[in-house]
């Protein structure tokens, strides 16, 4: 285009131009930001389905397995002993007052999948003795017995039920099954052949309110985050109806008023025992503030006021049967 | 509409000149290519994450239908257990040792999935699992020896389910091996293990099993249940 012979645009139809440009592009930018919004909660939802399938999955696995004993032995039945499910968090740090009971958390334990049981070769001299454990079949090569250094150990008295257990980190596997500092001493000596060790799984699910999260506890010195952006996680008990059939709902109080079974610090409700059905709460929020409006779909308001591609918390109530807690007697 | 723009108030000689460099012609395509491309960006990005969220949750119900499925396999052995006076008779080797009613008396069996199970290999991978976390380095003679006791689809259950995927049911015991008479063909302590597994819609698979032992009046008694990796 040659300027000097005129042939420009003038500053009127430059105008006229960029205001049809500019009118022409609003309907354009209005489908394009919506199909960005739209895109962005969309990946906003999946990522809070994720997480709910994660929690949900978890969950039921570990409460479905609560209470499973060694996978081979001499038949040592866990659920009949203690409370494998208890609405508190048990552990070393910060454990919760004995015969405690809260709606927000829950611990359980298991053997593993790969657990086995022994027997004590001499009775403990002093609750704080290191385990004289005996090696006979059933021991596998590795360690001490199939023990190594941080496993997470139970030793369970097997007479009766509440007869006495200690949950400990082993220390040392010097000669003898070694449960140092920092695990408090037992509660108890142990003798043969009533007490069986053996590996175990121990977890603490609580909802750390401030922080909105799922956490987990170890039983020992570890607290991890499991789930992000959790507004509320609420924890139910049942037991079967008596007479049955059906579930009658056991209240928290109910969990925590006795008749007190075990030895200190390791002391249960006897109600525990009758837990049939756990049933489990969680509610989620979208990680996003702008997918997030105002209303009952959200309990923390987002910044988003357009009431489109909005991504509502997320609430799952789900049952879990023990399995190990429902058996014939 | 930017062309049009082009011609309002235009010269004769202008819009020659306009005509002959077509630059606003181009503007307005490239703007629409522009805008497509954007659009069709965002469009293809939703259907990934659509798909890969369909994926998920196929693979995430598959995977909870097979878990089902191992748990049921597991009880209708339990049944057909329970009815037996003496476990020994499961424990022998093949093809002396009983075997449940839950039987299609079938070798191999091609799943929904296409993918060909054959139940030899199968208890094969069975003995090698055991044999690695509880075998003769643990027990010494008395490590299990895995015999396969019930296998057959989830229809042949009675009741077969009335929807969900068809799945493919196996079971397997093996003696304990803390019963101490240094024979796995021979159940001394009324006391055995049960292992089932579930084949699901693509490639699920979930395994559950338990410890049990026969109690005074004859009723099992389930000492440990597990969901296996």
């Amino acid at each position: 285009m040659r300027m000097d012979q005129g042939s420009g645009f003038t500053l009127v139809e430059v105008l006229i131009a960029l205001t049809l440009l500019a009118i022409a592009s609003v309907p354009i930018l209005w489908i394009s930001a919506g199909a960005h919004r739209l895109a962005r909660s969309q990946a906003e939802a999946s990522d809070l389905q994720q997480r709910a399938r994660v929690a949900v999955e978890k969950l039921q696995r570990d409460l479905a397995m609560a209470g499973a004993g060694p996978p081979d032995g001499v038949g040592v039945r866990l659920s009949a002993l203690l409370a494998p499910i208890v609405p508190a968090r048990v552990g070393l740090r910060l454990s919760d007052p004995q015969l405690s009971a809260f709606p927000d958390r829950l611990s359980l334990l298991y053997v593993p999948s790969d657990g086995w049981d022994c027997a004590l070769s001499v009775p403990m001299a002093s609750p704080s003795a290191a385990l004289s454990i005996e090696r006979t079949t059933g021991c596998s090569g590795v360690g001490l017995c199939g023990f190594v250094e941080d496993s997470r150990a139970l030793v369970i008295d097997t007479r009766a039920a509440g007869a006495g257990h200690d949950l400990f980190t082993v220390t040392g596997i010097a000669g003898a099954l070694e449960h140092g500092a920092p695990n408090p001493a037992f509660s108890q000596t142990y003798s043969p052949p009533s007490a069986r060790v053996m590996p175990v799984v121990q977890r603490t699910y609580y909802f750390d309110r401030a922080g909105r999260r799922l956490m987990l506890y170890d039983g020992y010195q570890s607290d991890m985050p499991m789930l992000d952006n959790v507004l509320d996680v609420r924890f139910a008990y049942f037991a079967d109806a008596v007479p049955g059939p059906g579930l009658r709902p056991l209240t928290i109080a109910e969990l925590s008023d006795g008749p007190a079974m075990g030895l200190p610090p390791n002391v249960f409700d006897a109600d525990l025992r009758s837990v049939t059905l756990v049933r489990v709460t969680l509610r989620l929020q979208a990680a996003a503030d702008d997918v997030r409006g105002s209303g009952s779909w959200f309990v923390r308001p987002g910044r988003s006021t357009s009431g489109f591609s909005l991504v509502p918390d997320f609430e799952v109530t789900f049952d879990v049967t023990p399995r190990n807690l429902r058996m014939s007697p | 509409m930017i062309c049009d723009v082009e011609a309002v108030g235009s010269s004769p000689t202008q819009r020659i000149d306009a005509r002959r460099s077509g630059g606003e012609r181009g503007a307005a395509v490239v703007i629409a290519l522009l805008l497509t491309i954007v659009l069709a960006l965002l469009g293809a990005g939703l259907l990934t994450l659509a798909n890969t969220e369909s994926l998920i949750a196929a693979s995430y119900r598959h995977g909870q239908e097979a878990a089902y499925g191992a748990e049921a396999a597991l009880e209708r052995a339990l049944t057909d257990l329970s009815a037996m006076a003496d476990w020994t008779g499961v424990l022998a080797a093949p093809p002396a040792n009983l075997m449940s009613t839950f039987d299609d008396r079938l070798a191999s069996v091609r799943l929904l999935d296409g993918r060909v199970i054959s139940l030899g290999a199968l208890t094969a991978e069975r003995q090698r699992d055991s044999d690695a976390l509880a075998g003769p380095a643990v027990y010494g003679a008395d490590s299990p020896r895995w015999r396969l006791f019930a296998h057959a689809p989830i229809q042949d259950l009675d009741p077969a389910p009335a929807s969900g995927t068809p799945l493919y049911l196996i079971v397997w015991v093996g003696d304990d091996g803390a019963d101490g008479d240094g024979d796995p063909a021979v159940d001394a302590n009324g006391r055995i293990q049960v292992h089932a597994e579930a084949f699901g819609a693509a490639g699920a698979r979930r395994a559950a099993a338990a410890l049990i032992e026969r109690s005074e009046n004859g009723v099992i008694r389930m000492i440990s249940w597990r969901r296996v990796p």
